[in-house]
């Protein structure tokens, strides 16, 4: 049992549970199908006529990260993702460091999905009035600004944070209703793309042709990865998720075959309707770029592709939002940060000064991607740190907490493990949790080797929280280490409250049975 | 542990549907891409796209007549 003195968990009003199997499944959605809009022009820049290749590796690592999650996020369905996955393996210190990763990646989430957001909505006016809102700029000192784009991504941020005070329900369906026609319009384009514009001529050509450099294909398949925190949505929203254990595999496995096949396929069309260099300055609407040059419905796919993008780019920057929260009211309910961020809304039962604080966040965030030269640019290469950070360190919480917690059910777990005996018990080590730590070791590498911003902003941010947290542990005289807490306890209440009787009772036996033959 | 969480088909739902219309347009589109490439050359991506078009919708037909043929059994037990 927990020290007397231990600090519990603050809970004093509880997040609801309000998401359904589509309602998980959009808040991945909001990610995945986004990433594309972001990455297919980011990637095919630097990746070249290896851009294909660069998804299909990213996406190799991606479906073993997604195995990974739907592992953990099904065994405890509570807020925190992968910053409470490390924290209950790892311990507090670690959980700190996936946490402050991760949270990095959901402010710059916020800024960079808003800002494509807007640049494809102005994309769009472009396309269709003629008229270049993003041209609209103004001097300062040395410094050119695009005030106008500017201030509609901020107003957009704004309206996000409201959406996402007022409650899951709400912000749940703005997801779901976006991410039909998201998803409808993708799979529209790529079809439509390989029978009437797909030329395998060309992309022959690039594939032989225009192979990158080492360094240049590294860079492409490490920013590849950053489409890869639609799993982490899940299980931020897994705590407000209805029976959890029942819906989190099923949304996370389809989510993984809809992210593999989506960004494969956008990838190998786009290579055979569109030179690679034509995406270099035209990050921002590679999507709308190759739906133009599909013949016939070019004139219409083309606008409509830049309105989808701004659309669903919208739903991911609330993804965003949704998930900052999610794991900023997790870190502080187990005192990594200042527990002022555990209060609830008393009306909304929404972490509403999480939403608030880590918003402005991904605000201040945005303001200073405009000083540079390449908004999409800078924001994108700070990107990956925190993802394959933090994924790195669920992959060995996976591993540990095989070994220090197997009494917990699992509903799902990783496929290809060997049975091990510890401490008079056989446990299921995962083969495929070793491959995929090494897979996103390897890409944490490529982004400490390529990404010139996020190799200094990134282990800065993690340093920076650090600090922080030192700081607020000893001013509230705990531990700088971690403190002790009764997991037992609280698994109980988590399976309770999803009302998952079923694993409740296997866990209460397993327990039982642990206790019968002494510890 | 697997537990069989998902229950039993009870009728055939629009979701039966839209998996089989999926599945019966991701095979001509997957066959496509593989006959249009491999009279060319061979090219990686493109097969493993074209493969994995293929391999969805037979995937997803699969899918589609299990259920459909344990609908059928549940039924006729029904009647039974």
């Amino acid at each position: 049992m927990a020290d007397k003195n231990t600090p519990a968990p603050a809970e004093q009003v509880e997040l609801r549970r309000d998401v359904t199997v589509w309602g998980s499944y959009m808040w991945g959605y909001a990610d995945v199908g986004a990433d594309v809009f972001v990455a297919l022009g980011l990637v095919f820049a630097a990746a070249q006529g290896a851009a294909p290749l660069a998804f299909a590796l990213a996406g190799l690592v991606y479906i073993m990260i997604g195995l990974a999650y739907t592992e953990l996020a099904a065994t405890y369905p509570v807020a925190g993702g992968g910053q409470y996955f490390t924290l209950r393996g790892l311990g507090d210190l670690w959980g700190l460091v996936a946490g402050s990763a991760l949270l990095l990646d959901y402010t710059i989430d916020i800024a960079l999905f808003a800002v494509a957001s807007t640049g494809y909505l102005n994309g769009f006016v472009n396309l269709v009035f003629g008229f270049n809102i993003t041209d609209i700029s103004m001097k300062l000192g040395p410094l050119n600004i695009q005030i106008v784009w500017l201030l509609e991504t901020l107003l957009l941020i704004v309206f996000l944070i409201w959406l996402n005070v007022r409650g899951i329900r709400e912000s749940s369906l703005f997801n779901e209703l976006v991410g039909i026609v998201g998803i409808a319009s993708e799979a529209a384009i790529v079809v439509m793309g390989f029978l009437l514009a797909w030329d395998p001529g060309m992309l022959l050509h690039q594939w032989v042709v225009e192979a990158p450099t080492l360094d240049r294909f590294m860079y492409g398949s490490s920013l590849a990865i950053i489409s890869f925190v639609g799993l982490e949505s899940i299980s931020q929203a897994a705590q407000e998720t209805r029976r959890p254990a029942t819906i989190v595999p099923r949304t996370s496995i389809s989510l993984v075959f809809t992210v593999f096949i989506f960004a494969v396929a956008f990838s190998t069309l786009s290579m055979g309707v569109v030179p690679w260099q034509e995406f270099v300055g035209q990050e921002d609407e590679a999507v709308a770029l190759v739906a133009n040059r599909i013949p016939y419905l070019g004139l219409i796919a083309g606008p409509v592709a830049a309105a989808l993008g701004a659309l669903i780019l919208a739903i991911s920057a609330n993804s965003g939002v949704m998930s900052a929260s999610r794991l900023t009211y997790s870190m502080s309910r187990y005192h990594l940060i200042s527990t002022w961020f555990d209060k609830v809304h008393a009306r909304y039962r929404t972490p509403a000064r999480t939403i608030v604080f880590f918003s402005l966040i991904g605000v201040l965030e945005l303001v200073f991607s405009f000083l540079t030269p390449g908004v999409m640019d800078t924001l994108g290469n700070m990107y990956a740190f925190g993802a394959t950070l933090g994924y790195t360190l669920v992959f060995i919480a996976l591993i540990r907490l095989r070994f220090s917690d197997p009494y917990s059910p699992r509903p799902y777990k990783m496929p290809l493990n060997f049975k091990w005996q510890h401490s008079g018990r056989k446990v299921d080590v995962p083969i495929l949790g070793f491959i995929g730590m090494l897979g996103v070791l390897t890409i944490l590498f490529e982004v400490v080797l390529t990404h010139e911003i996020g190799r200094i902003a990134g282990p800065a941010w993690v340093l920076l929280c650090f600090a922080y947290y030192v700081w607020y542990r000893r001013s509230q005289k705990l531990p700088i280490g971690t403190i002790k807490r009764d997991w037992e306890t609280e698994q109980v209440h988590v399976l309770t409250s999803a009302e998952e009787y079923e694993m409740l009772e296997e866990y209460k036996e397993a327990l039982a049975e642990r206790d019968k033959g002494g510890r | 542990m697997r537990r069989g969480r998902i229950p039993p088909p009870e009728a055939f739902t629009w979701e039966d549907a839209f998996h089989i219309a999926v599945g019966i347009l991701c095979l001509p589109v997957g066959a496509i891409i593989l006959y249009r490439t491999l009279s060319i050359a061979v090219a990686p991506p493109a097969i493993l796209v074209g493969g994995g078009f293929i391999a969805f919708g037979v995937y997803r037909l699969y899918t589609a007549w299990t259920r459909l043929r344990l609908y059928r059994q549940i039924k006729g037990a029904k009647k039974q």
